[in-house]
């Protein structure tokens, strides 16, 4: 009961959302002390207040591939498959990086890739921090940025096969996307970084 | 899918001349093979035997196999007392007979449950037999008749003088099967005494304790193992936090600099990216608009490059195994340790191995994979013979 999808959840990319991560992985989740403690029952506001105090992202880690907090997380919110609405809220704040990114990873999981690009685009003026826990156990240091980076253009980030989506060029000659502004080319223009409609890059503190 | 019925076999209604066929069962010997040619005994007779052979099956098998005659039926034929005749030259093999039969219907018996229904009448029908055997041991010789006269008509021979304990064979007899049942039965070791067993037991009480002993530290000794590898890991687990820190804006200015050289990157990898998809596509268009000749042209092209860049490749390859072994022997010819040949001839043979193994596919024999001989050092050595010549 704990480990079950909402019954009132979509099939994502054509599957159980949980299924998303592979069954190795996700049955170590259901073992671990994390999820059984302090992902029970838990709603999305909960997942918020979890997330809130995560220090790492990472997949699974150490000879025994223990999971990280992040991908327990990661895998309570694909089983609680909260609506769009709240995602896009969770991505447009700015006040958790870990959370931010966790709703990152969320997105690009579950959205379309259109809106993938469209959402995740902008966090490339996020140049915050974050701590990446390596699969060998040690921490690496690593950036918003390039997080979201892997997320766009890489197949396996954090343990997680991510479904696929169509390369941006291929979408910019089909006319579906606009080529990429990047913030760089509008920071020339103005005299600071500014936050704009499209591209703002955010250095508040977490 | 409706099966078809089972033309195949014909049913009990076709004709068969009324034989039922016994099954085959190792251990068992056949019927009495009736022989047209050597048959003594009238039609009648060899139909009368053949109906009540699954009932006598079990004294008539024992019987013919010391026999050996092929048409038994004349021992077996019921009104005859065969006893009589057979009597004193035959005691002897009779206890013997007696014997196998007794080993047989234990056969029999273990064989039961899986016995068809032709079989289970034999068996039953041995089992009674050997009621009656029992029964009739104290009895003198003189009892036969009464033996003679079961109903069912079964070959009767003397077992007054039989014991059951009489195996001394004088004649050799043939090798039985005992189906594992049975087997066991006889080799197990008799747990019923235990004074006379006492002393191997506690041998061998002694062995497995000892044994078990071992197993025990063992077990711990791995258990303990894991236990302390189990308490070591959360160390690696929460120290590491600290060693990196994700605070920002320690140095905004650092950090926005840094920043802004990834997104350069970043751009300029895009930027990259597009134009070796332009480059891809102006090749394509080209190639769509060559005409046929053109596109031979550049094929043969093609290859010519290919077989070039082949063989540079391979010629590369030798000389760099030449290479190797040259200066692999300079190394080596100060000090002509035996280790040191052994070592350098097989080092030779792993970089073979190694390098030429893609590009010869080819079998190239035994011989050639032959590591013992010739290559022995006390026969000089053949890595002279090898260098820089392209081995298989």
């Amino acid at each position: 009961m704990a480990n079950r999808t909402v019954a009132t959840a979509q099939s994502v990319h054509g599957t159980n959302p949980q299924y998303l991560i592979e069954k190795a992985y996700r049955q170590r989740v259901y073992d671990s002390l994390y999820w059984k403690e302090h992902c029970f029952g838990l709603t999305v506001t909960g997942v918020m207040e979890k997330a809130s105090e995560l220090t790492s992202i990472g997949g699974c880690y150490g000879t025994n591939r223990r999971p990280t907090e992040f991908f327990c997380l990661t895998l309570k919110l694909l089983q609680l498959q909260p609506d769009r609405q709240m995602i896009d809220v969770l991505l447009d704040q700015t006040d958790f990086k870990y959370l931010r990114a966790l709703a990152a990873m969320y997105f690009r999981l579950t959205q379309p890739p259109k809106d993938v690009y469209e959402k995740l685009e902008p966090l490339y003026g996020d140049y915050r921090k974050l701590r990446k826990r390596s699969s060998d156990g040690p921490f690496e240091l690593t950036f918003m940025d390039e997080f979201v980076d892997s997320l766009l253009r890489e197949n396996f980030v954090c343990f997680i096969t991510l479904p696929h989506i169509t390369k941006r060029m291929v979408m910019e000659d089909a006319g579906v996307l606009a080529p990429r502004i990047s913030p760089l080319d509008e920071d020339d223009d103005d005299d600071n970084y500014s936050s704009n409609g499209e591209n703002s890059s955010v250095h508040s503190s977490n | 899918m409706s099966k078809p019925q089972d033309t195949r076999k014909p049913t009990a209604s076709v004709a068969t001349s009324g034989v039922k066929v016994q099954r085959y069962f190792p251990g068992k010997a056949p019927d009495e093979h009736i022989d047209d040619l050597s048959a003594s005994e009238s039609e009648e007779e060899a139909a009368e035997y053949r109906s009540s052979i699954q009932t006598s099956e079990a004294a008539t098998i024992a019987i013919s196999d010391l026999k050996g005659k092929a048409p038994v039926t004349r021992e077996v034929d019921k009104k005859e007392n065969t006893s009589d005749e057979d009597s004193e030259s035959d005691a002897e093999t009779r206890r013997l007979l007696h014997a196998r039969l007794r080993a047989r219907q234990m056969a029999a018996e273990g064989n039961s449950s899986s016995n068809s229904d032709s079989d289970s009448s034999a068996s039953s029908a041995a089992s009674g037999l050997r009621h009656r055997e029992a029964m009739r041991r104290p009895l003198s010789e003189s009892s036969n008749s009464e033996a003679t006269s079961d109903s069912e008509g079964r070959s009767t021979y003397t077992d007054s003088d039989y014991s059951g304990d009489d195996y001394a064979p004088r004649v050799l007899l043939k090798p039985m099967f005992v189906p594992k049942s049975q087997r066991l039965a006889s080799t197990l070791p008799k747990p019923l005494n235990p004074d006379d067993t006492k002393d191997t037991e506690n041998a061998d009480a002694g062995e497995a304790e000892l044994k078990k002993q071992e197993r025990r530290i063992e077990s711990v000794r791995l258990a303990a193992e894991e236990a302390i590898r189990a308490r070591q890991q959360p160390e690696i687990d929460e120290a590491d936090e600290l060693d990196v820190d994700d605070t920002d804006d320690v140095d905004v200015e650092a950090e926005f600099e840094a920043w802004r050289l990834r997104e350069l990157l970043r751009i300029k990898r895009d930027k990259e990216e597009k134009e070796e998809a332009d480059i891809e596509e102006t090749d394509r268009e080209r190639v769509k608009n060559m005409t046929e000749e053109e596109k031979n042209l550049e094929g043969i092209e093609r290859a010519r490059k290919q077989r070039e860049e082949k063989a540079q490749e391979i010629a590369s390859q030798r000389e760099s195994a030449a290479t190797i072994s040259t200066s692999e022997k300079k190394l080596s010819s100060a000090g002509t340790d035996l280790s040191d040949k052994l070592t350098q001839d097989m080092l030779e043979y792993a970089l073979r191995q190694n390098s030429n193994r893609k590009r010869t596919g080819k079998w190239r024999g035994y011989k050639k994979e032959d590591t013992s001989s010739g290559q022995s050092l006390w026969n000089g050595g053949s890595h002279h013979h090898r260098r820089g010549r392209k081995t298989s």
